[in-house]
């Protein structure tokens, strides 16, 4: 069963078409890619998932409810997180700070309940803290929960973002280039964290520019090109799909080779 | 009345112009609010004044020392107060509070030196009246505007056709691209604080004479309008800045003329208020765009 | 018996003298400090702090006069008074909050800076209402259940210092909590905040609401203590007193807010007995204009922490580990 469907989604920006009746699923418990030269609206996809842009045509559902135009707040809530391409955390807060900041749709007390200290707020802050730190440690982020985010390295900021995105209690993680300014050394401890997510039972849709991540780790592929949708399919066949080789990859195929011979 | 109010709206609304496009030159170059301006305003119609009362220049000469003087603490305050922090990759905010406490130290050192009263200053232009579709208008202030339109273009042609205009518009769009391309983006920054305070400077000596006094705080209501100016216009764009200025100095004197004039302070306000609900980049400006 | 009575007429007399020495700069200070932690919430939309301080100057004033106005003229109940002013600048607080909601940066302190103004002009224009530039006069001192409160007998003090530890906690409160996490979370990284569902419209309107309420509960404070107002009291000058506390002490901190409140305001009684100590010496040595000198170390003040310590004495990241609510367990064990 799918639980997430998008169905023929449109955005033009003015006369230019960004996303064109873009059709595709991803099923639960399944890592699947979204592929594709530069410009060809795979951030758009994102952003129109995550309720940042308004769709023009067609229907996104998750989780049997229909998404698509609805604000960010619903969609975070329905049980979908994202990160961000160039890294967004909260730098002026706490490692574990920024986790709760994901807990907060999951803590329910109000403003008043703030002020006197209800029963309510205790029992509410005393979960979302412990959370907080039960996600930290299982990612092995035990050791800078007192750390600000800025001051954490690249690859440990990346992996904040997905655990604030996890705290939020999402089915559904979305990571915009999630190697992207790694090394080889931190990409490859991301490929197994991210496996580890599939693991626990994450359902992951990933935009990527580093194919050794994606060949790698992916169930499915969608290839896309000018906001149109090339070619689906595992890793092995897209990587024999001559219509994605001539779009796409060119260059790379050469890579792709390599990593065929291991 | 209608049409002295006019004129004097136009003369006041160009004054405004010159003293708005030192914001808006300072703001393309840096993206940053320089508080310091409309107490650089001050600072130049106290130079001509220092300049006749205790060097016993005459009145050109004066100008032109406050010129030279003003334009430089211009250069200082950008090269002691804003540079250092450049260099250390310091915030904007921090820039902008810099400049709020350099603007604090030099009103109150004029503040000190000459104290807070009003001081008489010299009216250069009085050369009667004349009438005009049967209004009664000063030469004042058909001279003031003049002088000001007249420098607002000169300042115009020196930036849109001269190299060094180009090298500031360059540093305008691009300082890193500009610095590999050989530009000393440090001097031209200068220059442009230089050019910033010397019409600011001419600003305050037009305005003093035409009030006929000067005071340590003439800068804060006209430094708050001109910043308004700028910023109507659309701040970073020069035909901005003089659009504003006109704008608001034509509707303030239309405010006196329709409903007296307890409200003057209000109008420039409430103007760029509602324009910003129309216009959110102001009537020249352009969107500055943030990548998601 | 009588020794008894005589001892606390000692005790009486101490706390006067105490009060006399410091009463300026202790109420002023304690004043600004009300002001200068609110300051706090104001979001990120409000990029400029000394914008910010502007606009918290107006719910100042706005709570001030309503306190005085209905105190002196309607003979309204102290308490009730002091309420009603503090949440009508709430209210403010919140309709600004909305009427900026729509713009950004550079905009937003324009509409800040309108608003500042818009007030300044009411208070001076609307007379009937205001008494303008001639102001309040013979404003009476607060009432308590009965109880007059002056500085003469102290209780006005300690009034003020209830207000204060009243702020000081209630920040505290809402800054440990979801609330003050998602007025951090939208300062830091709007879009990042909304992403996390948090509802960045409605923590604005808290923050602003917040922020307002406080300079306004502050600012009924004032009234009494001086015994009249008038459109000049609120002026710049308790803008810069206040941005120059938060500069100095550091944002974002409790603690350096009450540092820089500690610091600032005894600022000018001591210039000024600078001057009176100096009359004596001759004349190039003296300081005439303790004010304008207090300004000018104002300015210092601005641009030489900027230069070296812009987060402030006490701002910027604490070194101490985050305090976990009870009962909380790691189960990894370093």
């Amino acid at each position: 069963m799918a639980l997430l469907e998008a169905k023929g989604i449109t955005k033009k920006f003015g006369g230019l078409v960004a996303v064109d009746k873009l059709s595709f699923e991803v099923k639960q418990g399944e890592i699947v890619s979204i592929i594709g030269p530069n410009g060809a609206g795979k951030t758009t996809v994102f952003n129109m998932i995550t309720g940042i842009y308004e769709i023009d045509e067609g229907e996104i559902v998750f989780d049997n409810k229909v998404i698509s135009n609805k604000s960010p707040i619903y969609i975070v809530e329905a049980g979908i997180s994202r990160t961000f391409q160039n890294i967004r955390l909260f730098k002026q807060m706490r490692v574990i700070e920024n986790v709760m900041v994901g807990t907060h749709i999951k803590t329910n007390y109000n403003f008043f309940d703030a002020l006197f200290r209800t029963k309510r707020f205790r029992n509410e802050e005393r979960k979302a803290t412990q959370k907080a730190i039960d996600i930290l440690e299982s990612i092995d982020l035990g050791d800078y929960i007192n750390d600000y985010a800025n001051n954490l390295p690249y690859g440990l900021q990346r992996r904040l973002e997905i655990a604030r995105a996890i705290a939020t209690g999402a089915k559904l993680l979305i990571l915009d280039e999630p190697a992207a300014g790694m090394n080889p050394q931190e990409s490859e401890n991301l490929l197994n964290f991210i496996r580890s997510l599939q693991a626990k039972g994450y359902t992951i849709l990933i935009i990527e520019h580093d194919m050794n991540v994606v060949m790698n780790i992916s169930d499915r592929i969608y290839v896309m090109d000018y906001g149109k949708r090339i070619a689906n399919g595992t890793p092995s066949e897209i990587a024999s799909n001559p219509d994605v080789i001539k779009a796409y990859l060119g260059d790379a195929s050469e890579i792709l080779e390599e990593d065929d011979a291991v | 009345m209608f049409v002295e109010q006019l004129i004097n709206g136009l003369a006041i609304g160009t004054i405004y112009a010159l003293v708005a496009v030192g914001y808006s030159l300072v703001f393309g170059i840096l993206r940053l609010v320089n508080f310091t301006h409309s107490s650089v305003y001050t600072l130049g119609a106290f130079m001509v004044y220092v300049g006749v009362e205790y060097l016993h220049l005459n009145i050109f000469l004066a100008i032109l020392f406050s010129l030279v003087t003003t334009g430089f603490a211009g250069v200082m305050i950008d090269k002691m107060g804003l540079e250092p922090l450049r260099k250390k990759g310091a915030s904007k905010i921090s820039a902008m509070i810099t400049t709020i406490g350099l603007s604090y130290i030099i009103i109150n050192c004029l503040n000190i030196a000459f104290g807070s009263q009003i001081i008489r200053f010299p009216d250069l232009f009085n050369y009667g009246t004349f009438k005009l579709l049967g209004a009664t208008i000063a030469w004042q202030q058909v001279i003031i505007g003049a002088v000001a339109l007249i420098l607002l273009v000169a300042l115009s042609i020196f930036i849109n056709r001269t190299r060094i205009g180009l090298a500031m518009r360059a540093v305008q769009q691009e300082p890193s691209a500009a610095a590999i391309n050989g530009i000393n983006v440090n001097m031209i920054i200068s220059l442009t604080f230089f050019l910033g305070a010397a019409s600011a400077a001419i600003a305050g000596t037009l305005i003093a004479s035409y009030n006929q006094y000067l005071r340590s705080s003439m800068g804060d209501i006209v430094g708050l309008k001109a910043f308004a100016a700028a910023v109507l216009g659309g701040i970073g764009s020069l035909p901005g800045s003089v659009l504003g200025g006109l704008i608001i100095g034509v509707s303030e004197s239309m405010a006196v003329y329709k409903l007296g004039g307890s409200y003057i302070d209000m109008v420039a306000f409430s103007l760029l208020f509602l324009v910003l609900l129309i216009r959110p980049y102001g009537i020249l400006g352009r969107k500055g765009s943030t990548k998601v | 018996m009588n020794m008894k009575k005589e001892n606390k007429s000692l005790y009486t007399k101490a706390v006067i003298t105490i009060g006399q020495l410091w009463e300026n700069p202790i109420i002023k200070g304690i004043i600004l400090l009300a002001l200068a932690l609110f300051v706090y919430f104001l979001p990120k939309m409000a990029t400029l702090y000394f914008q910010r301080i502007a606009i918290m100057v107006a719910f100042y004033a706005i709570g001030a006069y309503t306190a005085v106005l209905l105190t002196t003229y309607r003979g309204t109940n102290y308490l009730v008074a002091v309420i009603l002013g503090a949440c009508l600048a709430g209210a403010f607080g919140a309709l600004l909050a909305l009427s900026t909601m729509r713009l950004s940066g550079t905009y937003v302190t324009i509409v800040t800076m309108a608003f500042f103004y818009v007030i300044s002009s009411i208070i001076l224009n609307w007379d009937s209402v205001t008494k303008g530039s001639v102001g309040v006069l013979n404003i009476p001192a607060p009432n308590l259940f009965g109880m007059k409160l002056t500085m003469k007998n102290g209780g006005y003090f300690y009034l003020i210092m209830f207000y204060v530890a009243l702020t000081i906690l209630v920040t505290k409160l809402v800054i440990n909590s979801k609330v003050g996490r998602a007025i951090k979370a939208v300062r830091d990284d709007e879009l990042a905040a909304i992403m996390m569902g948090i509802n960045n419209k409605k923590y604005k309107i808290i923050a602003y609401t917040l922020a307002a309420f406080f300079a306004g509960l502050a600012g009924t404070l004032y009234g009494p203590f001086m015994g009249y107002i008038n459109n000049a009291t609120f002026n710049y000058d308790i803008c810069i007193s206040a941005l120059v506390i938060v500069i100095l002490g550091g944002i974002g901190t409790v603690k350096g807010a009450i540092i820089g409140a500690i610091i600032i305001s005894p600022l000018g009684e001591l210039l000024r007995g600078l001057t009176t100590f100096m009359k004596g010496l001759p004349e190039w040595m003296q300081i005439s204009q303790p004010e304008q000198w207090r300004f000018v170390i104002y300015g210092m003040i601005m641009v030489i922490m900027m230069r070296f310590r812009p987060q402030g004495i006490l701002g910027g990241q604490s070194k101490l580990p985050y305090k976990m609510p009870k009962g909380v367990e790691r189960k990894v064990m370093k």
